[in-house]
């Protein structure tokens, strides 16, 4: 019986390969990480531009790429990669097999629906990016890779706010999206700050040292391999920008794969921890009750 | 602190907001990543458009009173599909507005990505001067509201200091016309641009500041909005504002605590 009085002319258009509906008419494009499509609200909207600041050690940028040029690929998406130095290994190592089978192909024909892109540029402002210096003038210049220079006398940092802001308007009203990694110690925190945001949506990547509390405190500590910070989820046409619940993420190892979990305190961890710091042992107090009573007579603390 | 009741007056533009209207002189919008505010200039746009109380009709071509300003939306940050989403579920309709003559867009992202260089700040000048000064046809006022979206992103095309100072010397002679105002929304958490800030803000005569809250985001409570009037809201000519929005544009500092929704803002007045 039917319910309303809509009735829908034709058949619906199919949704392309590797793409979702999203909320507020997005058409969502996913990253190759279920995690990271999660946590980006269901994946990248077209026509956005994601910037993963990189802290130059954990080296997880470029496996999101890796995992974004991937899932492109087996969904038969236009991939386009820039990275100026290549990639260790080289650039064959870096990208997906698919690839190298050239089964990927741009064919935009005229008059035909505009194919799903997909737009990784690696290590934005690295050494092969950076100005160069004009010869006998001392005066700095745009020069290598695509970053686009302004005019005499523009650093570094410019240079990638403009090359940032050129990409921005490639993709809007397209039907692509791009993902950019910038190593985050090369500039300052100014432009840093220009950066996060000119960019749709920014994810933070750190590294984690072995012996941080974060790493002995965490679940599964031997999984850990770095943090995740969501510091802007991407948002396009909407008035306000959804919250994430959770901003701080590990990320782990698990079976070759990265996962990306919150970041959670292990109770026994914390309690193994603090006892360590405070010398003392184990009572029959603290085994039942969590703690013996405090010397100072302080007010209980539930 | 508490949060009391929010002051109504007839210059209120949200649940609670009262600012002056219609905005004069130079107003200085400022967030930062924690506490985004380009949802404060669709709410000054939309509260700028539906002053006449057209609301969002859209006017017939060569109607547009004398009493209305010119409003120019440079958008520098985001292109006008955004702003047409937005505004959409504001309750206005971008292209007609356009179309009608009461909207002029100024974009910058399509330049951006065309062959060649950027834009740079000279011709952005230019657009914005062809935008300011229209066609001069029947109906046009001498009167312009010009919104900048978003001031850091222009920064980056300037060529040098002096570049950028002339561009913001030009915009805010803009706001300090008669009948004439400049809002301009910038980030606060770039360390250097402080200074270009600090002088725009001493020429400001309303400082809208958007702050995260303490505790984060919360379902009743989104952020912070931090209102500065710094001058009585009269126009170049020396008029006052008459009736109830001469309590909005009485000189001092009120805070309000903000809740987005996708439809628009709602704000609760701070007392302390």
């Amino acid at each position: 019986m039917r319910q309303g009085s809509f009735v829908r002319k034709g058949a619906a258009p199919a949704a392309d390969p590797g793409t979702r509906p999203g909320l507020h008419g997005q058409t969502l494009l996913s990253l190759g990480q279920a995690d990271l499509d999660r946590l980006l609200g269901g994946g990248l909207p077209l026509g956005a531009l994601l910037l993963l600041l990189d802290d130059g050690w954990s080296g997880h940028a470029a496996t999101l790429l890796r995992y974004f040029l991937a899932e492109g690929a087996a969904c038969g998406q236009s991939l386009l990669l820039a990275a100026a130095p290549a990639p260790a290994g080289g650039l064959p190592a870096f990208v997906p097999p698919q690839l190298k089978r050239g089964s990927a192909v741009d064919k935009d024909e005229e008059g035909g629906e505009e194919h799903v892109g997909r737009l990784a540029v690696l290590s934005l402002g690295s050494l092969g990016w950076q100005a160069t210096p004009q010869p006998g003038t001392g005066v700095f210049s745009s020069g290598g890779g695509s970053a686009s220079g302004g005019g005499t006398g523009a650093s570094a940092g410019t240079a990638v706010l403009r090359t940032l802001l050129q990409l921005k308007g490639t993709l809007r009203d397209r039907r692509c999206a791009a993902v950019v990694s910038v190593p985050a110690m090369l500039f300052s925190p100014s432009d840093l700050a220009r950066m996060q945001h000119l960019a749709d949506g920014v994810v933070a990547l750190e590294s984690v040292a072995d012996g941080s509390d974060i790493a002995r405190l965490a679940p599964d500590p031997a999984s850990v391999a770095g943090l995740l910070h969501l510091r802007k989820p991407p948002a396009l046409g909407t008035t306000s920008r959804p919250a994430p619940d959770v901003a701080l993420h590990l990320v782990r190892h698990r079976r070759r794969r990265l996962a990306i979990t919150p970041v959670e305190i292990d109770p026994d961890a914390e309690v193994a921890d603090a006892e360590a710091t405070s010398g003392a042992g184990r009572s029959a107090a603290s085994a039942l009750c969590g703690g013996p009573p405090k010397p100072h007579g302080g007010a209980l603390d539930f | 602190m508490m949060l009391g009741p929010s002051a109504m007056s007839g210059a209120a533009l949200g649940a609670g907001l009262s600012l002056p209207a219609p905005l004069r002189g130079v107003v200085l919008a400022r967030d930062c990543l924690e506490a985004e505010a380009g949802w404060l200039l669709v709410h000054l746009l939309k509260a700028e458009l539906t002053q006449s109380g057209n609301g969002a009709a859209a006017l017939p071509a060569g109607t547009l009173s004398p009493a209305h300003r010119r409003l120019v939306l440079l958008a520098a940050a985001q292109a006008a599909s955004h702003y047409a989403a937005v505004l959409r579920k504001a309750g206005l309709n971008l292209p007609s507005l356009v179309a009608a003559g009461r909207l002029n867009l100024v974009e910058l992202l399509p330049a951006a990505a065309g062959p060649g260089a950027l834009p740079s700040l000279r011709d952005v000048h230019a657009l914005l001067a062809a935008a300011c000064s229209g066609d001069g046809g029947a109906g046009s006022s001498s009167s312009i509201c010009l919104v900048v979206d978003d001031l850091t992103a222009l920064h980056c095309l300037a060529s040098n200091a002096a570049d950028w100072s002339a561009f913001l010397h030009a915009c805010t002679a803009v706001g300090q016309a008669p009948g004439c105002a400049f809002v301009g929304l910038a980030h606060g958490d770039v360390p250097d641009d402080e200074r270009w800030l600090a002088r725009l803000e001493a020429a400001a005569a309303l400082v809208l500041e958007a702050e995260p809250l303490d505790c984060g985001p919360s379902a009743d409570a989104t952020g912070c909005l931090a209102v500065s009037v710094r001058d009585v809201g009269r126009g170049g000519d020396g008029s006052a504002p008459a009736g109830g929005a001469a309590e909005a544009c009485a000189p001092g500092m009120r805070s309000y605590c903000y809740r987005l929704a996708e439809t628009g803002a709602s704000f609760v007045e701070q007392t302390v």
